[in-house]
């Protein structure tokens, strides 16, 4: 996929191609390079990132997960070089998400576990005497207990090809995009951006200011994505049928049986049947992130963007509903003010005790006396004593604090259920946003803003080791798989690249995950386009809760008619030892027809794929053996809900390496820079005069926009 | 605030490193030339507004950033893109054959219905001339796309290029408000700060 004449979008080997490609591109820019140092990278940099090269220092980076993609916009915004490459051909490490057939791929790729036991070590004759190696990890363990499953006829989606993503003929290129969306002509050309609105601020890019504001055309805004799903309806059917007509005798056949199930019971409301070779033919609308999280709306993420305007690059979709799971039943959590006052669930009294518990929640520390009592007991124990019915207990312990029941303090509660309520109403009803394209947008957002100060990116650039000084003890350079040697001051890896010997005395948890797609929601209303997020309490004792996020096509995650659902706890056992049970509480699973009624009501898994992905969070740097003091380690995705664990993490691997520095500062308005003083002709200068002035009334605009931005949404 | 403008376009340019991307970019947003600087640092995107039918169009043009070089342009970028302009230069071969390549990323990873348009770039350097201009056209009409020969140094064609592909943009997006039957699932949400409400507003909502 990012190599674009292969094929598909992992390929294991990299293509030859590219090998000569980079080093073409370097010969032929720099021919004078005969060494393997840094300098050579750089020689085939255009000249103005050479000039401010003399303030600065190099970073590369290795891996392109959240905190790595950050720390390298924080030091690309702030003058340093960065170099940042990922053995991967694709974006985010294991923060990273996929079309369908690129999720197959990556399934493929970890099941296997091919050994690219071609340990060639020519690289170490590149080791001096006076240095050392750290030979870094080849192979990504991170991913274990791969096993996916189709509930659908995979055999009828053999030769169908995911529409737009496999390689054609030029002269087929064009209609083939077209037949994509079929019906260009009367259909929905991007009206994502049509900003009717009266904002203008730079930031407005794709997304009208005013969307909601009056006009019909403003309601589209974000849909442009959507707009290839807005043309299905008319065109859906035969788009089935039309688009390979191999597939018209396929589309019926997995679920004959439930075809003819389904619609008597209830004809009206029942989804589309959806089958797999339709999934697999429509796969680029889906974006599967690998983690599953969601940002706080005042969470330290959101709060980054922001201020260092990577916002600019993404958008968001609000979760809309927050559920719970009790007594076998998915209900609606009422969290903000008006869920309580609209709540239908809960009677007069129970909507005044909650009202009240959250008031007190929202400031607790002024209250002391009301729960000193109970700082020694859990927050379930602190919660019985509050005149508080068993759902609403239930309510506030799992599905806005998200606690655990036996072993979260009541302080621990309170703070929880206090960041919850903070964060109610920024943007919406539900304190979470979620962004368009999946969590995998996050880390290219800020891929982006590294390259735009500089930055230099190079995908499946594998390394093969660090190089340490002996006399001095740090780290200078790394050597990558074609032999170069890559000079620095600091050197940013992920955890899952250091070797086995670096790792030894470190102990990892894991996370268990499961992506299934389904074809309805886990509980229908009105609206089928809803974003929830569900807790569903340990099944039994010893085990984690597990959070369900659900997915609809319009956050541009999956294709129409379906949805995708995320399960994560953290590790007991493999990915589906811990999830399964949870799944069967919450899905159908069968293929036959002869399901009982209530088998029928509950949502029908399409395809599951279960993992375990390793969760290096909270690892201390000294756990790490005989690492360098100017190599600093990031870790991988952790269990949390939030993103604050890899952005704090950013943030203060940032500052130890450079302290006076500012981390990821407001960049100048794209409209006023100069970008090249030395050469800008003096009346352009006098133009770009402005820059001192022009951000500030930008700032204002965008501010003033954000408001309108989340009146909107009230 | 006085309304600016009516419409906002988001458009791309893509291209191999050194087609003259950039300076199209500044030739259109500047009416500026430089042939010194090459690289992209610092460009995010630029913006000119334009006027069609008596519209005012606000135009965002996205640079690459640079990522072109690796091949290491990420999704993101192409999301929302309503326009992209195509760029090879017509004093380098490769540029031009790499353009296939380009327009499969695109099918890939942009909206299906984004406008594109073709251009052959540097045409003030005919005595250098690698890609016949029959070539490009002929190129453009397998795609169905619309191709211009450009020069920012010289100014030639470079506002034609960006106008048509904002009247290509414009008249579908007349098309589709006309049969539109959009269904408003709630828009997308844009980051921005909400300084001035920040400290309370909270309570507005909940209590």
């Amino acid at each position: 996929m990012w190599w674009w004449w292969a094929p598909k979008r992992i390929q294991k080997l990299v293509p030859c191609d590219s090998l000569i490609y980079i080093l073409d591109f370097l010969r032929c820019c720099h021919p004078r390079t005969k060494g393997v140092l840094f300098q050579q990278v750089v020689g085939s940099l255009p000249k103005s990132w050479d000039a401010p090269a003399s303030r600065s220092s190099h970073a590369p980076t290795l891996t392109t997960g959240l905190p790595e993609s950050i720390i390298a916009a924080a030091c690309a915004r702030s003058g340093q070089r960065v170099l940042h490459v990922d053995s991967r051909n694709y974006y985010g490490g294991n923060w990273a998400s996929f079309s369908f057939s690129g999720l197959l791929s990556w399934i493929k790729e970890n099941q296997q576990k091919t050994d690219l036991s071609d340990e060639c070590e020519e690289w170490r004759k590149l080791i001096l005497e006076d240095e050392e190696a750290i030979p870094l990890s080849s192979k990504d363990k991170t991913i274990q207990h791969v096993e996916d499953f189709c509930f659908g006829d995979q055999d009828s989606a053999e030769g169908v090809e995911e529409a737009g993503a496999l390689p054609k003929l030029p002269v087929f290129g064009a209609p083939a995009a077209q037949g994509v969306s079929p019906g260009p002509e009367k259909a929905s050309p991007a009206a994502e951006g049509i900003p009717l609105g009266s904002e203008e601020s730079p930031a407005a890019e794709g997304s009208p200011p005013g969307l909601e504001k009056e006009n019909p055309a403003v309601e589209s805004p974000g849909e442009e994505p959507q707009s290839p799903e807005a043309e299905q309806p008319p065109s859906c059917e035969g788009d089935g049928a039309g688009a390979a007509p191999g597939t018209a005798a396929g589309d019926p056949a997995p679920q004959p049986a439930q075809a003819e199930a389904a619609p008597s019971e209830n004809a009206a409301q029942e989804p589309k049947k959806i089958s797999y070779s339709q999934i697999v033919r429509e796969g680029r609308r889906f974006n599967i992130d690998l983690v599953s999280k969601l940002l706080y709306s005042r969470g330290l993420l959101i709060e980054l963007l922001i201020k260092s305007n990577v916002s600019r690059y993404a958008e968001f979709k609000n979760a809309t509903r927050v559920l719970a799971f009790r007594e076998g039943k998915v209900e609606q959590v009422p969290c903000s003010r008006a869920d309580v006052f609209n709540s239908r669930q809960l009677t007069m009294v129970e909507k005044r005790m909650l009202m009240k518990f959250l008031t007190f929640c929202l400031d607790y520390e002024q209250h002391p006396e009301e729960y000193q009592a109970y700082e020694s007991s859990t927050f379930a124990q602190f919660l019985q004593t509050r005149k508080l019915t068993p759902s609403l207990q239930h309510f506030i312990l799992h599905s806005i604090a998200m606690v655990s029941e036996t072993e979260s303090s009541t302080l621990e509660g309170l703070q929880a259920t206090k960041k919850f309520l903070q964060c109610l109403g920024r943007y919406g009803n539900t304190p979470f946003l979620f962004p368009l394209y999946g969590q995998g947008e996050i880390p290219q957002c800020f891929c982006r803003l590294c390259a735009v100060f500089g930055g230099i990116y190079c995908l499946r650039h594998a390394v093969r080791c660090l190089v340490l000084d002996r006399a001095s003890g740090r780290c200078k350079a790394i050597v990558d798989h074609f032999g170069q040697r890559i000079s620095a001051n600091y050197f940013i890896v992920e955890d899952s690249y250091l070797s086995e010997s670096t790792c030894t005395n470190v102990c990892y948890r894991q996370i268990s995950r499961a992506v299934l797609i389904t074809d309805q929601s886990v509980l229908n209303t009105d609206s089928e386009q809803q974003v929830s997020v569900l807790t569903v309490p340990p099944l039994e004792p010893g085990r984690a809760a597990v959070c369900a996020i659900e997915l609809c096509s319009s956050t541009m995650t999956c294709m129409k008619d379906t949805y995708l659902v995320h399960l994560t706890c953290p590790s007991t056992k493999t990915a589906r030892e811990d999830l399964e049970p949870v799944v069967q509480k919450l899905f159908n699973l069968n293929t036959e027809k002869e399901t009982e009624n209530e088998e029928l009501e509950k949502p029908r898994v399409l395809w599951a794929v279960y993992f375990n992905m390793r969760d290096s969070s909270g690892v201390e740097k000294s756990s790490y053996a005989g690492l360098p003091s100017n190599v600093y380690v990031c870790s991988g995705p952790d269990s949390a809900l939030g993103n604050d664990c890899a952005v704090k993490q950013a943030e203060t691997i940032f500052r130890e390496m450079f302290p006076t520095e500012e981390f990821c500062p407001p960049p100048p308005n794209p409209e006023d820079i100069i970008y090249d003083e030395d050469e800008i002709e003096p009346e352009e200068s006098g133009l770009n005069n402005s820059p001192e002035t022009k951000p500030e009334t930008s700032a204002e605009e965008s501010s003033s926009e954000g408001g309108a931005a989340v009146t909107r949404e009230e | 605030m006085a309304k600016t403008y009516d419409y906002l376009f988001k458009l791309l340019l893509i291209g191999d490193s050194g087609v003259g991307k950039t300076c199209l970019l500044f030739r259109f947003s500047e009416d500026a030339f430089n042939t010194t600087f090459i690289s992209t640092i610092g460009i995010d995107f630029k913006i000119r507004t334009i006027e069609l039918d008596g519209k005012k169009i606000k135009l965002q043009i996205w640079d690459t950033a640079g990522q072109e070089r690796f091949r290491t342009i990420t999704t993101a970028y192409y999301r929302g893109a309503m326009g992209i302009m195509l760029v090879y230069d017509i004093t380098n071969e490769k540029s031009f054959d790499n353009i296939k390549n380009w327009i499969r990323n695109i099918e890939e990873h942009a909206s299906s219905d984004v406008e594109r348009m073709i251009l052959g770039n540097k045409c003030d350097m005919n005595e250098k001339r690698q890609v016949s201009k029959e070539k490009g056209e002929k190129l453009a009409i397998d795609y169905g796309i619309k191709f211009l020969e450009t020069s920012a140094k010289s100014s030639i064609n470079v506002e034609e290029a960006f106008f048509t592909l904002a009247r290509d943009i414009m008249t579908k997006l007349n098309r589709k408000m006309n049969d539109n039957s959009s269904s408003g699932a709630g828009g997308p949400v844009k980051i921005t700060e909400n300084r001035s409400k920040k400290s309370s507003f909270f309570r507005c909502t909940l209590l």
